[in-house]
């Protein structure tokens, strides 16, 4: 079997298995779970809790792992840097900062339309703030990209931390929520809205995946081949940013997913973006399910952050396989 | 094919080309030459436009080179830099696939791979490949896209005897299918016998 099959069996076969332990195991013992899971109208405790609490928490890490995964996956493709993610770009930031001032103005509730949209908006904002800052001599520099989209993350985030202590109301978040991201206050609400932004964005990219290939060539390049390269970029930014104000509007901020799932999908796959995008769909939602399962269980009743086992699970992986592997980055 | 009338051409704020008036007719090849600095690859910029003119008058098939969309210029010439960019380590015949978007076909692309003798490298990743062979894979990608105007930057730079007379054999033979041919080269007006003109003053 070609290795790009197996590596899609293989992280089906985990995606169905995490989706299994996830549905069994939480902060309450349940009996009767396959009975319960078969009769959702059953006006059990066991069919409650797993129709109104457990899998409309899977669904949404599913989508939002499949979004962080499609995000990391665009925003090094259109940047041709393998340093780009959404966290890393500003995006995040972005996305956040136009949350929380939604809220202080009473404008949104977390988890609505308005707030992902809102967020889409911040996060497009900061993205292209940083693009602007990083030109030099009219070209993105790929070292000025990263050192000013981690300076305009940090500037924002500082914002963020500063502006959580002022919002008073009920349904705000604390700092730990935008910094680390959480998926414990989510409801089956939110799935709708999520599912909405996922799709458009996740349509959108794979629209110019193609384009996105031409534009590994240079910027020069993909014009002689009749590819704009501002054209592509604006619309994978627009991507991002639905993508991005979607996840971190509903969750918060969830580090790493977008860098490690892209890097481990290009190793195994290869470089070519349409494929690239869906394994990292696949692998974004499969890691950021084992990873809320972790958060949810591993100190139950007690929730930890979903960004520390994102980062647990994602930061060594990638750094076996980098270490042990050529990189499908070119070296110069 | 290509009238360039009293052109001027300046890199930041500098006037690189002034004045400078050519033409190259369908089925020639012509050469420029001079020194390091002297505009070379400015003008050859200019002609593909990717640098704008200042002033002065451009044209391409009958209308001005600025006046193109961009996929309709990439359909009408097509353009070898002197150092191609490879950033993903796809292969070189993933590489050549790109240039769809520009018109090729699977058929054009084999004759390209063919043409330049590049067969050995059609599986390799072009990341992983030396100058020369990036620079002739960069040449199959532009005359598999098949336009009646190719442009090269020095061509011959990183090229082995064989290769070089190789990439010559094969621009005459394009040129003589009525194509048009402008190549800015690093070597002496002797070497150039097999052009049909020669720009060195500008």
């Amino acid at each position: 079997m070609h290795k790009r099959s197996l590596f899609l069996v293989l992280n089906l076969l985990v995606l169905v298995s995490a989706i299994a332990v996830s549905i069994s195991v939480g902060a309450s013992q349940i009996d009767g779970l396959v009975s319960a899971l078969f009769h959702p109208s059953a006006n059990t405790a066991a069919s409650e809790i797993i129709w109104q609490i457990r899998i409309p928490r899977i669904a949404t890490a599913l989508i939002i792992g499949a979004a962080l995964g499609v995000a990391g996956a665009i925003a090094q493709g259109a940047t041709s840097n393998p340093l780009a993610e959404p966290t890393i770009l500003g995006t995040s930031a972005g996305a956040a900062l136009a949350v929380v001032i939604g809220v202080l103005a009473n404008l949104i509730t977390i988890g609505s339309v308005g707030a992902m949209a809102l967020a889409a908006l911040g996060a497009l904002a900061a993205t292209l703030l940083t693009f602007r800052f990083a030109i030099l001599n009219r070209q993105v520099s790929s070292l000025n990209l990263i050192i000013i989209g981690l300076s305009i993350s940090a500037t924002i985030s500082a914002v963020v931390g500063i502006l959580t202590t002022a919002v008073t109301r009920a349904d705000a978040r604390s700092i730990s929520f935008w910094n680390f991201g959480s998926l414990a206050l989510t409801n089956s609400s939110d799935i709708l809205p999520l599912l909405l932004f996922a799709i458009t964005g996740i349509t959108i990219a794979v629209k110019i995946a193609p384009q996105l290939d031409v534009l590994s060539l240079g910027d020069l390049t993909a014009k002689h081949l009749g590819v704009d390269p501002r054209r592509v970029r604006l619309l994978s930014l627009v991507a991002l940013s639905i993508l991005i104000g979607a996840a971190v509007s509903t969750v918060g901020t969830i580090a790493f997913l977008g860098l490690a799932a892209p890097h481990i999908v290009r190793l195994i796959s290869g470089p070519k973006h349409r494929l690239l995008i869906i394994q990292s769909a696949l692998l974004g939602a499969t890691i950021l399910l084992i990873a809320d399962t972790l958060a949810r269980t591993i100190a139950k009743p007690n929730e930890l952050n979903v960004g520390l086992f994102t980062a647990l699970i994602g930061a060594p992986v990638l750094a076996i396989l980098v270490r042990n592997r050529q990189s499908s980055w070119s070296q110069s | 094919m290509i009238s360039i009338n009293s052109i001027a051409v300046s890199r930041g704020d500098t006037e690189v080309i002034k004045g400078f008036s050519a033409d190259m007719k369908a089925g020639t090849i012509t050469a420029i030459i001079g020194p390091n600095g002297c505009g070379k690859s400015t003008l050859l910029a200019a002609i593909s436009g990717d640098l704008s003119i200042a002033s002065g008058e451009l044209k391409m098939n009958g209308s001005d080179v600025s006046s193109f969309a961009i996929a309709e210029l990439a359909k009408l010439r097509s353009v070898v830099l002197q150092q191609p960019v490879f950033n993903l380590a796809f292969t070189v015949q993933e590489v050549l696939a790109m240039a769809r978007t520009a018109g090729s076909t699977l058929a054009s692309e084999m004759s390209a791979i063919a043409q330049l003798a590049i067969s050995d490298l059609a599986d390799r990743k072009v990341t992983q490949l030396s100058g020369g062979e990036r620079q002739r894979v960069a040449i199959a990608l532009a005359i598999a896209v098949d336009a009646p105007v190719l442009l090269l930057d020095e061509p011959f730079a990183a090229q082995d005897i064989e290769s070089t007379n190789r990439i010559i054999e094969l621009l005459k033979a394009a040129a003589k299918a009525g194509k048009t041919i402008i190549l800015v080269a690093h070597v002496t007006e002797s070497e150039l016998s097999w052009c049909d003109q020669i720009i060195k003053n500008f």
